[in-house]
């Protein structure tokens, strides 16, 4: 028990930094934005700085950190600490509590408009990261109030891979519609997931009872364990990583309809594929453990006690399961409505995002000014299903020598002197850097080409 | 444009807010604890059983004492009392009235009589033989004689005598000694289980570590028993009626809680307080001692 409250306690420390806010949607302009759909394109072709192209850090789930920390007696403790009543450690909680990490940082990224300035094409390299902790309140509740519980599915989960991607988008219907399509080669670098199915616990007055049951899966390049079979601790993982230890694919799918010359409609599918992890570079283990204790008997009846160091985080090896999962699907609709000769942007955007289990719905509106072609500040606020809400700015420069771009919905909110939000449970952080090159777009000035039906 | 932006950026800043009551760079994390103040933690701890063998005197156990209780004492207890009250068997007045309610139901009951006849001839011939006025030491003819002269005074006497003698030591038990072995529990689950236990005269504690249990008897006698753990402050008398009995909470401390997953003896001394006539000994229904403890308050770990 007390390996598992560290692990926990370890977890909470370690994804107390959240964050999510899609502001960087309305940057026009934006090498960026082509990541929330293929169909859109930058005003003209780019080459990214290494490693600085694109820095994309974000955080969501229902948690924030005031949900997990509270300052107490001029110390910051965790809802753990005895400090913390039970009412005020469980006020912020729900059934199922979640918080996945994600980060995406562009290593190479450099794109071009075709002869004809309409279609556009881009290369990507990417390293992307992703991490989810599920802990439900019934963990939560035992733990605060010692109750008896049936708890299940804890859960933590971190995956990373490398993304090799190639974008391509074209006009159809005299141009009023973009399609874009997004092809992507995953290489997986490593994975592990630690699961706990069943975690009961039992404290009656005659009868102690912990059933418990996990898996955890690991994978990497050379993957294996160092102790002696067939059981293992998570420190016995060992790792050799020369080449990758999955494959995967996955296509982002996009399009952009312009309703009226100054409306335009917006949908994209991205990460819509898999990743298929080595079975051969695969650790799997399984923890089952249970303790039931009685009391000793007097005169000893035979009753075997039990061993109390119940060490859950002991596995027994078993042969990896599959290793193919689904990628993290998310579906980005947005509308945008264009006023004064195009200055300024009205914007909607609704994303749905699709983890293990469950979907969370994020609706944001956004007002972008863009006073000229290359300079775009965008305001939003985005309204986070059940999970408050976040005001986010976003700013993107691309004059003829520069494109940055930076966007965080961190500056408004209550926050850490580490810029952690206290209260707001989600939080994106988004920036980048690079240089335009090649002709520019058709789409750039396009408000100046449209056919004088259209304007 | 470069005035909107220099106003823009301090205009957000001065929005936002920082709370350096939640700096990262100071979580605490030493007082982790399972519960609060007003939790409460039952651990079943051991279950004695007492079988009938182990309560005894002399190498007779309680049943082969009790044997022929119910033949001694009067079918309808004085006063129609329903029990005989063990201590005050050392009485004259009170084994008077118990033996005067016997005669009185062999004046009555031929049943009664003849159940007396055998018991003396199990137990006491020879001292009835001669005032039977019996040569031999037939069975049948010391029974008949008997039923037919136990309102002599000579054998009346005797028989009182005899009466006195076996209800008198009758709640003389000898302390029943257990040894209670070192439980399978690590060393830091006591420490932790120790350690959050308010020390002896903390006003109001919060952090307390009860024994606490039932007795379970199956026996036809109330008893006395003082459970006492070697070098523990648990000592402590309770009383058992026949059924389910509670034993009241007595409070542990440090010391005692690690002497005890160490391990340590029982002694139990016994007195019978009460007899219930005609329930009858049964092995599957000896004494059973189930004890646990009960945590109050939070049960803090150190990480």
């Amino acid at each position: 028990m007390k390996k598992i409250l560290l692990l926990l306690t370890v977890t909470l420390v370690a994804t107390g930094v959240a964050a999510q806010n899609p502001t960087a949607y309305f940057m026009e302009g934006s090498t960026f934005r082509m990541q929330f759909n293929p169909a859109f394109a930058p005003h003209r072709g780019y080459f990214n700085i290494p490693v600085l192209g694109g820095i994309d850090l974000s955080v969501g789930g229902n948690l924030a950190l005031g949900d997990l920390f509270f300052p107490r007696n001029g110390k910051l403790v965790t809802l753990l600490d005895a400090s913390v009543s039970s009412a005020d450690a469980l006020a912020g909680l729900r059934t199922k509590n979640g918080l996945n990490v994600d980060s995406r940082i562009n290593i190479l990224g450099f794109g071009a408009y075709t002869r004809y300035r309409k279609h556009f094409w881009s290369f990507e390299l990417n390293m992307r990261t992703a991490e989810d902790t599920d802990l439900p309140y019934s963990l939560f509740e035992f733990l605060k109030t010692g109750r008896s519980g049936r708890i299940s599915n804890i859960g933590v989960s971190a995956s990373a891979y490398l993304e090799a991607a190639f974008s391509y988008s074209f006009p159809l219907l005299c141009e009023r519609l973009y399609i874009g399509v997004r092809g992507k080669f995953l290489a997986g670098a490593a994975r592990a997931r630690l699961n706990y199915d069943r975690f009961d616990v039992s404290l009656e007055e005659d009868r102690w009872n912990i059933d418990a049951r996990g898996t955890i899966d690991f994978t990497a390049g050379g993957a294996d364990v160092s102790a002696e079979e067939p059981y293992f601790k998570i420190g016995d993982l060992d790792m050799k990583p020369t080449k990758p230890a999955g494959y995967g694919f996955a296509v982002d799918l996009g399009a952009t309809y312009d309703i009226l010359p100054d409306l335009q409609a917006s949908l994209a599918v991205t990460d819509l594929g898999f990743m298929s992890w080595s079975k051969k570079n695969t650790v799997s283990g399984v923890s089952a453990k249970s303790l039931e204790f009685t009391g000793t008997t007097i005169p000893d009846d035979g009753t075997p006690q039990p061993n109390f160091d119940l060490d859950v985080l002991e596995f027994e090896r078993v042969g990896a399961g599959s290793g193919a999962h689904m990628l993290r699907t998310a579906i980005n609709a947005g509308l945008e409505y264009k006023l004064w000769r195009r200055r300024i942007g009205i914007g909607l955007l609704y994303s749905a995002r699709f983890r293990s289990g469950r979907t969370l719905h994020d609706l944001t509106g956004s007002v972008n000014f863009q006073p000229i072609d290359w300079f775009t500040v965008t305001g939003s606020y985005s309204v986070l299903a059940g999970r408050g809400g976040a005001f986010g700015i976003g700013l993107n420069l691309c004059p003829s020598w520069i494109n940055f771009f930076v966007a965080t919905d961190l500056l408004t909110a209550r926050r850490t002197p580490q810029w952690v939000p206290i209260r707001q449970s989600s939080v994106h952080v988004t920036f980048g850097l690079g240089v335009p090159v090649g002709r520019y777009g058709q789409r750039a000035t396009k408000r100046y080409i449209y056919p004088p039906a259209m304007l | 444009m470069k005035n909107l932006l220099l106003l823009l950026a301090p205009a957000l800043l001065a929005a936002s807010c920082v709370d350096k009551s939640y700096d990262l760079n100071g979580i605490d994390t030493d007082e982790i604890a399972i519960g609060g103040d007003d939790s409460e933690f039952r651990i079943p701890l051991t279950t004695v059983t007492v079988a009938l063998h182990e309560i005894a005197r002399a190498g007779t156990d309680i049943r082969t004492l009790f044997d022929d209780v119910d033949t001694w004492l009067p079918s309808t207890l004085p006063g129609n009392a329903d029990h005989v009250d063990i201590p005050r068997l050392r009485q004259a007045a009170y084994v008077s009235s118990l033996f005067d309610a016997l005669y009185a139901e062999m004046g009555t009951s031929t049943a009664k009589r003849e159940a007396m006849a055998d018991l003396l001839w199990r137990k006491h011939r020879n001292e009835f033989l001669p005032l039977l006025t019996l040569a031999g030491s037939d069975e049948t003819a010391f029974k008949n004689a008997f039923v037919a002269q136990y309102a002599n005074a000579a054998i009346r006497s005797e028989v009182e005598r005899q009466f006195g003698l076996y209800l008198h030591d009758l709640d003389s038990i000898e302390p029943l000694h257990y040894d209670l072995g070192a439980l399978d529990i690590d060393d830091s689950v006591v420490d932790m289980l120790a350690d959050n236990l308010d020390p002896e005269g903390t006003a109001a504690p919060k952090n307390t570590l009860h024994l606490y249990g039932t007795i379970g008897n199956g026996l036809p006698l109330a008893v006395a028993l003082h459970p006492a753990l070697r070098n523990t402050g648990i000592d402590f008398a309770t009383a058992a009626e026949p059924g389910e009995n509670a034993i009241a909470e007595q409070r542990l401390f440090a010391e005692d809680l690690r002497t005890l997953a160490a391990g340590t003896d029982l002694t139990i001394p016994v007195a019978l307080q009460k007899y219930y006539p005609g329930r009858g000994f049964d092995d599957s229904h000896p004494i059973r001692i189930r004890l646990s403890l009960v945590k109050r308050g939070a049960l803090k770990l150190e990480l």
